[in-house]
């Protein structure tokens, strides 16, 4: 599918056009392509929004809408946004189903989107304007339509068509009217910009420019009838009829209506017969054949339109100019039966296509029991529990399928096959009845089975809706034999409470959810499957990843092959994070760092841990492929959520007996991402991303389609486990307060600034003595301080700000997270001007920012305080300066230490006491450290050294200025293995 | 439909003409070629009269041809064969001059033409008119109901015709849903009622099937000079309708 350039947007943003709160009126306007939208705020009536310049190129008008008074309502003059048709569509067709937006703004989206789904069916016609111009009308609408049409009137708020209508004073639109002009709108303007991309130039209903063209009011008239009759044809085909005993001749000629039966002959002559009748359009289940018409009583011959016999008449054609067969119809003055030979059926039967095409529908009568034909797959495996530890069988194997055919739900044998595929007619007696033998038959009984893989097998399981047997068509049903059904009822049925105890080489008790976490993953790897392990932020996830490994290691350890080494694959920012858990927890384990100008895979034992980064992953998969990995775990999963990426394709391409995930975003809100951690995990198992777009993601996302969210479910729900901080059984385990460091590396740019001050003031210091030595040595801390915190700060730029610090990025990263699962956050800076542009770029990303600072006032100071707690801010940037006493911020779930002061410790309390943090709910407090600073050497002393922890703890930084220039160099030189790769 | 359908009437009209006797073979052959070398203006078609302007030698001549109008009992008889017939009604009420109705001659005689011109030749028919003769032809050529215009009739007064016989014989009765889904009115909702009510849930879509196919072609081709072919509708048809489906698919 080539993607179209987007329409071209305002210049503002997503966002700010569509805001919590504002409201969206249709304005209909002659002709329809100049119909807009008035976005307006219903708690502002004439005034301009509050924060924002309106752009340049989005018009502002006063449009008179109705509202609500005390009493009654009124017309009043309301300032509002114009949206164009263009820039309606360009926006609301893809707002997402869950967008906190008002409902008049989802409500429309809905109806445009339905617009351009009936545009896409084709649903158009030319028209002429009231007033003369050229414009297009969506039409025709089928019953289901109708209905949708009704359905989304019903939907709209009266905010959505509140323009006062010339119909009378305190009237506003009709909502069925406004829907159907928006649809209108969306139809002619679709046809003018497809016509305009597409380089097609035909100046009448072809072009932008308003024509008048009055003089082909008669043309689409009439063409609207035709197409848009009230009724349509159907034929309906009776078999030859057999010569039944007297008893049931009655009941049979029942089923022919009004037929003529004039001799016995001609009803047993065993011929077909064709029978015309008419069907309503928008009453579907009203059908009647046109021999009858005339005996209808007058209301319900008037729900077949006021023009029957016409439509029948032009129904009939297109019918016979798509069948020749059927000419003798309309040969009749008012025709109404045919018969046919079995030849002439056939050549009715082959062209069943053109007559879909043509609008005719053609019918077996229900009163015969139709059969239908149905095929499924049967598929085989040996894969299975048993199997799957064994290295001989992976998920890419291929399995055995066959097809199967089922008439009335009965397997065919091979007799009745032969039957069908030696049939020269179209039609075949079949165990009693009729079988049609079209094309699709004959392709179904000459078609070779599909291949697929044990991951195709699963995926059809599980009931998946991707299946690609016949390319487009829908997938044909499934039904698993042998141990891989075993296989997916084991999945299905796993009872997720299970425990496994840690192994006992581990250093820690696991809490009963890693347990539980435990089991799951060692069921999966035990499957031979794979993972998707997405636990909230602060939950554990390293060390029940840490306690598979040697759980793993442990089962096979009376066996020559154990399971094979752990490959850890993590950001840089985490490798130290992933050395540090393992040596704590598991002691005995040999780790490697896979890292570095020197590094190299030689004496990685079978049951060892190697972490290496994405980077590493990135240039090096070859040599990464040639070890036989038991396990490949992809830490911060989404790095590789772009399947396009160099990134993603290089990890897909190192082998593993299991693959697992981690992750700490919620991946279900973001399935394109989702496609790509399970595509890693378990390569197929949701098809290509072309087609998983269409078939799941689309309509989840922005249609709200609650059968394929169910059928998602269905497929990758075995394979995902996801506890929050808030679950039950979790929370009241959890400590008020988790901290980590987390240690970033420095940019280029950064760490070119850090060695020239550390070597400008290193020479200085060689000289100088006494007070000056202190002042110089402080000031040297200051601008290293700066310099990690970001080159901005240091230099005294205001910007630009993105991926010049590895402190911002990691802050990025924290910060969105936490949005996507709507918790708050706090950051604390000791520099104003950090706040500033921390604050700065988060509102330039979306994310709600403010800071709280010394210079703002005590009642300003509790705003921003209460709109953090009310949620109205993601984000709370505080200068530790600026803490007063009793602001209450419970509403914090992270907090983000950007830089330290030197007494740590007392810096805590003091923040905790004042802010109540971890009063309200489990929090996580990040600290961020830079890699190989003084910041980091600093964290080192004070975690192992306690006599310095106290010293430093008393007299705040001044201890670092009496360091003599060795010692000092020690603590501020820059680590040298920071060269390595990002 | 109706072009491929206009030259077998054009053709008769012609034969008419030259079979006739009635014009000599020079002036019909003069006549010929200033038809298809000079263009006429300001034509017009109405009831019994065919008229326009045209220039030759320098000088312009408004050329004018009478035709004699079918009786009414005549179109009565016309409009009754068809009935008998439907797929020739249904043929006329779909824009085309179906053709094989006997007993009523839509091609008149030479007799029944008036030839006249303002360029003073008073010998006999003079090549003006004559040329008017072939432009009525490739008029009909291209719009069949330009004969049946100039006979008396146009296109939607027969067709009316049939529909309303049609639709009278069978029986139907007036106050059937109206057929085309006009657009009417707004006839608007009173706003007190509209802000009272509480709005339903959002229908979920109905989703678009992988594979369309090709839309339905247009039944009814537009008329002659409208500037727009049924191709034209198809094109533009078809482009909305790819754009539209990208557009639905289309990343964020």
């Amino acid at each position: 599918m080539t993607l179209l350039e987007a329409p071209s947007l305002p210049t503002a943003s997503f966002t700010d056009l569509l805001r919590p709160g504002l409201e969206a009126t249709f304005v209909a306007v002659e002709p329809a392509r100049e119909s807009w939208f008035a976005l307006w705020d219903p708690d502002e009536l004439g005034g301009l929004f509050e924060d924002e310049q309106p752009q340049s190129d989005i018009e502002t008008v006063t449009v008179q809408l109705q509202r609500p008074r005390t009493h009654g309502t009124s017309s009043v003059p309301v300032t509002a946004t114009k949206l164009s048709i263009e820039h309606a569509v360009a926006l609301l067709a893809r707002l997402p189903a869950n967008a906190t937006v008002a409902t008049s703004v989802k409500a429309w989206s809905r109806v445009i989107r339905f617009g351009l789904d009936a545009v896409a069916r084709a649903r158009i016609l030319p028209w002429v304007s009231p007033q003369g111009w050229d414009t297009w009308r969506l039409d025709p609408l089928d019953a289901e339509d109708i209905a949708m049409v009704d359905a989304l009137a019903a939907s709209l708020p009266a905010t959505g068509f509140c323009v006062p209508s010339a119909a009378g004073s305190g009237r506003i639109s009709d909502p069925k009217h406004a829907v159907r002009s928006c649809l209108d709108s969306v139809a002619d303007h679709t046809v003018r910009v497809a016509a305009e991309q597409a380089g097609i130039s035909v100046p009448v209903f072809g072009e932008h420019d308003r024509l008048r063209v009055r003089h082909l009011s008669p043309w689409v008239t009439d063409l609207a009838a035709v197409h848009c009759a009230a009724s349509s044809l159907l034929l309906r085909i009776h078999p030859p009829v057999e010569k039944p005993s007297a008893a049931k001749k009655s009941s049979v000629e029942s089923v022919f209506g009004d037929a003529p039966v004039d001799e016995a002959d001609e009803l047993y002559d065993g011929r077909w017969t064709v029978v015309v009748e008419l069907r309503s359009q928008e009453d579907p289940s009203l059908v009647v054949p046109v021999g009858d018409l005339r005996d209808l009583a007058p209301e319900v011959r008037n729900r077949l339109g006021d023009r029957v016999d016409i439509d029948v008449l032009v129904g009939l054609r297109a019918a016979v100019e798509a069948c020749p067969v059927l000419l003798p119809l309309l040969e009749q003055v008012r025709p109404s039966v045919l018969k046919l030979e079995e030849d002439e059926l056939d050549d009715l039967l082959s062209c069943l296509d053109a007559l879909t095409a043509a609008g005719v529908d053609l019918h077996w009568p229900s009163t015969l029991l139709t059969p239908t034909l149905k095929r499924r797959l049967v598929v085989h495996s040996e894969f299975g529990p048993q199997s799957a530890m064994k290295s001989t069988m992976g998920i890419d194997n291929l399995i055995d399928v066959d097809w199967e055919f089922l008439l009335d739900g009965v397997a065919l044998n091979e007799s009745e096959l032969q039957l069908l595929s030696d049939a020269k007619r179209s039609v075949v007696s079949l165990r009693g009845r009729w079988v049609r033998v079209d094309s699709t038959t004959s392709t179904w009984l000459r078609a070779k089975p599909p291949k697929m893989t044990v991951i195709d097998g699963l995926a059809a399981a599980l009931g998946s809706p991707l299946g690609d047997a016949d390319g487009d068509n829908p997938a044909p049903e499934v039904v698993v034999d042998g141990p891989l059904a075993e296989m997916v009822t084991r999945l299905q049925t796993f009872d997720r409470s299970t425990e496994q105890t840690e192994p006992a080489k581990l250093q820690a008790t696991l809490r009963g959810y890693q347990r539980q976490g435990l089991a799951w993953l060692a069921e999966l790897t035990e499957l031979g499957l794979g993972a998707c392990l997405a636990d909230d932020m602060g939950l554990g996830k390293t060390i029940q990843v840490l306690a598979l490994h040697e759980h793993m290691s442990q089962i096979d350890s009376d066996v020559d092959a154990a399971f094979g080494p752990t490959l850890i694959v993590c950001p840089t920012s985490l490798m130290n994070n992933w050395e540090r858990e393992a040596a704590k927890f598991l002691p005995d384990l040999t780790v490697h760092r896979f890292h570095g100008p020197k590094r190299c895979l030689d004496d990685v034992g079978r049951s060892d841990l190697v972490i290496t980064t994405y980077g590493v992953v990135r240039t090096d998969h070859e040599t990464l492929s040639t070890v036989d990995w038991g396990l490949a775990v992809a830490d911060e999963a989404q790095h590789a959520k772009n399947p396009q990426s160099s990134t993603a394709k290089s990890l897909r391409k190192v082998p593993a007996r299991t693959r697992i995930a981690m992750t700490g975003t919620p991946v279900e809100n973001h399935l394109t991402e989702l496609w790509s951690i399970i595509d890693w995990i378990l390569p197929g198992l949701l098809g290509n991303v072309e087609r998983f777009r269409r078939v799941l993601a689309v309509p989840i996302e922005r249609d709200g389609d609650t059968k394929a969210t169910e059928k998602l479910h269905q497929l990758v729900e075995p394979f995902l486990l996801r506890r929050r901080k808030t679950d039950p059984g979790i929370a009241p385990d959890l400590p008020p307060k988790t901290e980590r460091d987390v240690v970033v590396p420095l940019t280029p740019e950064q760490i070119t600034l850090y060695r020239a001050a550390v070597e400008e003031a290193l020479d200085e210091l060689a000289k100088a003595k006494g007070i000056k030595r202190h002042g110089r040595i402080l000031s040297l801390l200051t601008s290293l301080k700066q310099i990690t915190n970001h080159p901005a700060q240091y230099l005294g730029e205001s910007g630009p700000l993105g991926k010049r610090s590895g402190k911002l990025d990691a802050v990025e990263r924290l910060v969105d997270s936490a949005v996507d699962n709507a918790e708050s956050t706090l950051v604390f800076s000791q520099y104003v001007t950090m706040g500033n542009m921390l604050v700065e770029h988060f509102t330039r990303r979306g994310i709600r920012a403010s800071l709280l600072h010394g210079g703002l006032s005590v009642n300003q100071r509790q705003t921003l305080v209460d709109d953090f707690q009310a949620n109205k801010l993601d984000v709370l940037v505080l200068s530790l300066k600026a803490g007063g006493t009793g602001l209450n911020l419970t509403q914090a779930s992270n907090v983000i230490h950007y830089d330290r002061w030197w007494n740590p410790a007392v810096e805590d309390q003091a923040t905790d006491r004042a802010y109540r943090i971890g009063q309200g709910k489990p929090v996580t407090v990040h600290r961020l450290i830079t890699e190989g600073t003084v910041e980091d050497r600093v964290a080192e002393l004070l975690r192992n050294k306690r006599e310095l922890s106290d010293r430093v703890l008393n007299s705040g930084a001044s201890w670092i200025g009496n360091l003599d220039d060795n010692d000092l160099a020690a603590l501020v030189t820059l680590d040298s293995n920071c060269d390595g790769d990002a | 439909m109706g072009a491929a359908n206009g030259v077998v009437w054009a053709n008769e009209w012609i034969e008419a003409i030259e079979d006739s006797g009635s014009f000599g073979e020079d002036v019909l052959k003069a006549g010929a070629r200033l038809a298809r070398n000079q263009s006429f203006v300001d034509v017009e078609v109405a009831p019994g009269l065919l008229s326009g302007r045209i220039t030759h030698r320098g000088s312009t001549y408004t050329a004018q041809l009478g035709v004699q109008v079918l009786a009414d009992d005549q179109w009565s008889a016309f409009c009754e064969q068809l009935l008998e017939q439907p797929a020739k009604a249904v043929a006329l009420i779909l824009g085309e001059l179906p053709d094989g109705c006997v007993d009523v001659p839509l091609v008149p005689s030479a007799g029944e033409l008036y030839p006249d011109c303002n360029c003073g030749d008073w010998n006999g028919v003079c090549v003006h008119a004559t040329a008017l003769l072939y432009e009525a032809a490739r008029l009909i050529e291209s719009d069949p109901f330009v004969l049946t215009t100039l006979r008396g009739r146009g296109r939607y007064e027969l067709k009316s015709a049939i529909e309303s016989a049609r639709t009278e014989s069978d029986g139907q009765r007036a106050g059937g849903r109206v057929s085309g889904h006009p657009r009417g009115e707004d006839p608007g909702m009173p706003a007190a009622a509209a802000y009272r009510r509480q709005p339903e849930e959002l229908p979920t879509a109905r989703r678009l099937p992988l594979d369309i196919g090709e839309p339905v072609a247009l039944s009814v081709p537009p008329p002659v000079d409208s500037g727009v072919s049924v191709d034209d509708v198809h094109a533009l048809v078809v482009a909305a309708s790819k754009h539209a489906k990208n557009l639905l698919y289309l990343e964020s």
